[in-house]
């Protein structure tokens, strides 16, 4: 996808280098501002003002900044953009597009979609088509758009207490910003979450494992965040890998002296997290089969003094958000894969999982705005990657 | 022997000057009533004897006590200091048991210096009772509080506490002000009987009190010693003015400010 | 009396009672709500929960148990005895630095140094108890740890060996303590006469001697009193214990003699801190708030105990002699 997008935009330069005057005849830059939410969004290629009048803005963009998944159909020239309740295909310089499978049509007093090596769509029949309005202040020459803001009504969420750290901030941030909004997030667990769902005992479910052929017949899971547990040892200890077979025995206790493994001489001093901590569930279910961890670990609060543990002895072994490793500790790799955000994004690490919301049916409404919220950049950057996640 | 020699003795706290020129001596076996108005030096030459003056910051004495013919401030080291304490009893102006038991504050001076038992600790220290007849008063509550005992039998037991040690000298640093007539008649009948044996330095303020039991009476003013000698005689005949206005009981404060150190 | 006073208002007189009320009222609801939510762990458990051990397995069961089926069996025995022996080793240890320092200060420095050191002193008292939590965990913990040698790991297989153990925490909590300490035995050694001094003196008693038999004695109920406060926050310290004291809720065992020193405990206040992140669940958080109602109880027999201690010391004696 990357490879197609490269040599397109290597087309478009050529072509615009070959022929000058199309591409300021098809369109000039514009120097209009965009607001979303009441903050100025500045997208990476500027805002257009074609001949006939027309605002063209970069789709991907946008959308993606809201949460969308965007994809490129390069035969077609179709962009499709997917929230967590529209998805709407345009094709360039085509006025016609549909939103969930209904055919609209661009009126014709509106310049169609242009590909300029990012796709341009009229600004606004791309805010409206996925459920929002684009207000413009002629004064200071500003686009408004309002998508998660002045929401209203109540939203009950509950399942997996992995996510639950992140959908509590996410919820208590929208909340703050839409005083009509209630978000009540409760746990129990992903199999809660999920049997939840198809009761509808709770508007969005909240889930730390792939959902079943079966489960999916219903519900819609939308992946939201990644989530991986790092194995770290002291940046001294000369292990530096381990099956995951090994590491499992470790924390069960049955490894007990580091030569096991092909290490000193010495004790393996299992360090965990107290009971309660989502990081050592998380571990437990699978990495132990859940098993707990061998009782004469000591447990620690918080996943910064487990971390400290392990860097002052050498002995030690821990576990903790992959986001949180840093250069204190040394993470092993497992079953010969280094622990990193592209095997995580991946999935080829071992202790590596995705984590979804899910609703019954397509989502809709505000639960579609609060899955839309936990996928944008706002929550990715400031609560996602803040909580030791991995981002999508 | 028991006999304390002033010679020439002058005592200041930093610069405030509080005695000079004392001449004093007292002979073994007596008892020697120091009387004076308030501030006139008596007690600080009491406490001198003992050198219990030293814990004061900025005292300075000059000039020599005696005590049976050994110079106490020639004393150099600590430890003979403290053995000269360990002779000579002192009784304080209130009575000053320790917080602990009646037995207690007999027999924590005694084991701190005498290497003994417990038991002829606590057979001495019942000896020592009876002398100051207070014995038969507390047999059956040896063990109570000192604190709980009346203050007239607080000040009996600190006198037999300061007997427990060998002391030949007793000073007595007005040992009945804080206490009623009965009390003070009870201990001025120990003194009578301490007498025989040791030698008593007393400062007091009750007149009748120096008149009645003392041997010898000094009579000071603002520092200075006017008037020594026989008690009966010095009440009788005193020889200076003030002494007479004094022991009479006519002294009054305005005319004790007029008169300066000459 | 009563009567002439009933009918007159005393506006101040008023709010002052009103407010004694209201202190009564608020400990009163403190001590029912927490017994109210440990109630299901104390009915289920009844006196096992004094004598039974298991802890951390206990909470890890009640986590994981199901919702319909939930497990409240819990022994606190461990949390018990990891209260009392590091306050107690606390309180040995602060009693050793406190009374020297108060000596110190009251009879050996000079004036301005005494005042000075008293200031510092009553500043450490003042110290948030997370400081002291974060001091140990940086300074204590890698200290004692240097002791944890290999011959002594292999002695004790239960458990692993660190620098966060009962003495880790009874250090930490030996500077809070002391503070305290020594301030009230400052007190009490400047409140004792200066005539009992004079006594010992005059019995040609030497400093030392006069120090040890007649001023510490004279001192007692304040020290006493001091101490009384001192365990009173060994007892109720949290947050700086449960960051050094290994966070195992087991009995010292003497069999491993001094190396007992070095197995990690975790005191009621402490677990209270600790198993908190599980506390989503009733049960855990029932039997969280049993190690509270057992604060309580401790704290409620201790300061008894204390007040009996007090009125025995302050009529009582000198230490005895030979």
């Amino acid at each position: 996808m990357k490879r197609k997008l490269i040599s397109l935009l290597l087309a478009v330069m050529m072509a615009t280098a070959m022929f000058p005057a199309l591409s300021a005849s098809a369109a000039d830059p514009l120097s209009i501002s965009i607001e979303i939410d009441g903050k100025i969004v500045t997208p990476t290629v500027a805002p257009i003002l074609t001949e006939g009048g027309t605002t063209l803005v970069q789709g991907r963009f946008f959308t993606e900044y809201l949460g969308a998944d965007v994809s490129w159909n390069q035969p077609n020239q179709e962009m499709t953009i997917k929230t967590a309740g529209y998805t709407v295909v345009f094709k360039m310089a085509s006025r016609a597009y549909t939103v969930n499978g209904v055919a609209y049509q661009i009126p014709a007093a509106y310049d169609p979609p242009v590909n300029t090596g990012s796709a341009m769509v009229p600004m606004r029949f791309l805010f409206e088509s996925i459920g929002s309005a684009v207000s413009y202040d002629t004064a200071t020459k500003t686009a408004k758009v309002s998508y998660f803001t002045g929401l209203t009504g109540s939203i009950k969420v509950s399942g997996s207490t992995t996510v639950l750290p992140i959908m509590q901030s996410a919820a208590d941030k929208l909340m703050g910003q839409n005083g009509g909004l209630s978000v009540t997030v409760a746990g129990g667990g992903s199999g809660a979450g999920i049997k939840d769902t198809q009761s509808g005992a709770n508007n969005v479910g909240m889930s730390s494992r792939d959902l079943t052929a079966d489960e999916m017949a219903e519900i819609t899971p939308v992946k939201m965040a990644n989530d991986a547990i790092a194995i770290i040892v002291n940046p001294k200890n000369p292990v530096t890998s381990l099956t995951t077979e090994q590491a499992a025995k470790i924390f069960l206790g049955e490894i007990t002296n580091w030569t096991e493994v092909g290490g000193n001489d010495a004790t393996i001093k299992v360090q965990t997290r107290e009971t309660g901590s989502g990081t050592l569930a998380t571990l437990e279910e699978m990495l132990l089969d859940r098993k707990t961890v061998v009782e004469k670990s000591i447990p620690f609060t918080s996943s910064a003094l487990i971390k400290q543990a392990v860097a002052n002895d050498e002995d030690a072994i821990g576990f903790d958000s992959i986001g949180f490793v840093d250069s204190t500790v040394r993470a092993v790799s497992l079953n010969g894969i280094d622990a990193s955000d592209a095997t995580v994004k991946n999935a080829t690490y071992p202790l590596s999982r995705s984590l979804y919301v899910m609703t019954k049916g397509t989502a809709a409404g505000i639960n579609a705005r609060l899955i839309d919220y936990l996928r944008s950049a706002i929550v990715q950057q400031e609560i996602v990657q803040k909580e030791g996640y991995i981002t999508l | 022997m028991n006999t304390v020699e002033f010679q020439n003795v002058g005592a200041q706290y930093g610069d405030k000057a509080v005695l000079s020129g004392i001449e004093l001596e007292i002979p073994a076996n007596s008892i020697y009533a120091l009387i004076g108005p308030s501030g006139c030096g008596k007690t600080t030459l009491l406490r001198s004897v003992n050198r219990l003056n030293d814990l004061i910051r900025g005292f300075i004495l000059t000039g020599s006590i005696m005590v049976d013919g050994k110079s106490v401030y020639s004393l150099k080291d600590k430890e003979s200091v403290r053995i000269l304490r360990r002779g000579i009893g002192m009784i304080f102006q209130k009575p000053n048991p320790l917080p602990t038991s009646i037995m207690k504050n007999m027999t924590i001076p005694y084991l701190e210096h005498v290497r003994s038992s417990a038991k002829e600790a606590r057979e001495l220290a019942l000896e020592r009772l009876k002398l100051v007849g207070l014995y038969n008063e507390i047999k059956d509550r040896l063990d109570a509080p000192a604190i709980r005992l009346s203050g007239g039998q607080q000040q009996r037991l600190c006198i037999a506490r300061s007997l427990m040690l060998p002391s030949n000298l007793l000073l007595m640093d007005e040992p009945c002000s804080a206490l009623d007539p009965i009390s003070t008649y009870k201990i001025e009948e120990i003194l009578f009987e301490l007498k025989k044996e040791r030698t008593i330095i007393m400062v007091t303020h009750n007149i009748e009190q120096a008149r009645r039991v003392s041997d010898y009476t000094a009579f000071f003013y603002n520092g200075v010693l006017v008037e020594s000698g026989a008690t009966h005689n010095m009440f009788a005949h005193p020889q200076h003015d003030y002494t007479q206005k004094y022991v009479s009981g006519r002294m009054i404060e305005s005319v004790l400010q007029e008169v300066h150190i000459s | 009396m009563m009567k002439k006073t009933k009918f007159k208002f005393h506006p101040v007189e008023c709010l002052m009672r009103l407010g004694a009320l209201a202190g009564i009222v608020a400990i009163l609801f403190i001590f029912a709500f927490v017994f109210i939510k440990a109630w299901p762990v104390i009915s289920h458990n009844g006196l096992g929960l004094l004598i039974n051990r298991g802890f951390d397995k206990q909470i890890s069961e009640a986590f994981y148990a199901p919702v319909s089926d939930p497990m409240l069996t819990f022994g606190m025995a461990g949390l018990i005895a990891g209260t009392l022996v590091t306050t107690l080793i606390a309180l040995i240890f602060s009693g050793i630095i406190s009374i020297g320092s108060a000596i110190t200060i009251c009879e050996f420095a000079p004036r301005p140094l005494a005042s000075a050191l008293i200031a510092v002193v009553r500043l450490m008292a003042s110290i948030p108890s997370v400081v002291f939590g974060l001091i140990g965990a940086m300074l204590v913990v890698p200290f004692v740890d240097q002791f944890i040698t290999l011959d002594i790991e292999k002695v004790v297989s239960e458990f692993y060996l660190t620098g966060r153990n009962l003495l880790s925490a009874s250090i930490v909590l030996t500077f809070m303590i002391a503070p305290t300490v020594i301030t009230l035995s400052v007190d009490a050694l400047y409140s004792v006469p200066d005539i009992y001094r004079e006594t010992g003196y005059a019995f040609g008693m030497t400093r030392f001697r006069v120090i040890s038999r007649i001023l510490l004695p004279s001192a007692r109920p304040g020290i006493v009193a001091g101490f009384i406060l001192g365990a009173g926050r060994g007892i109720g310290e949290a947050i700086a214990v449960s960051m050094v004291c290994g966070g195992l809720g087991m009995i010292p065992d003497l069999k491993y003699g001094f190396i007992s020193l070095l197995t990690p405990v975790l005191p009621l206040s402490a677990a209270i801190i600790n198993k908190s992140e599980a506390m989503s669940v009733p049960a855990v958080e029932s039997a969280l708030f049993a190690c509270g109602a057992l604060l309580l109880v401790l704290g409620t027999v201790f300061s008894l105990v204390a007040r009996f201690l007090v009125k025995r010391f302050s009529s009582g004696g000198l230490v005895n002699e030979t």
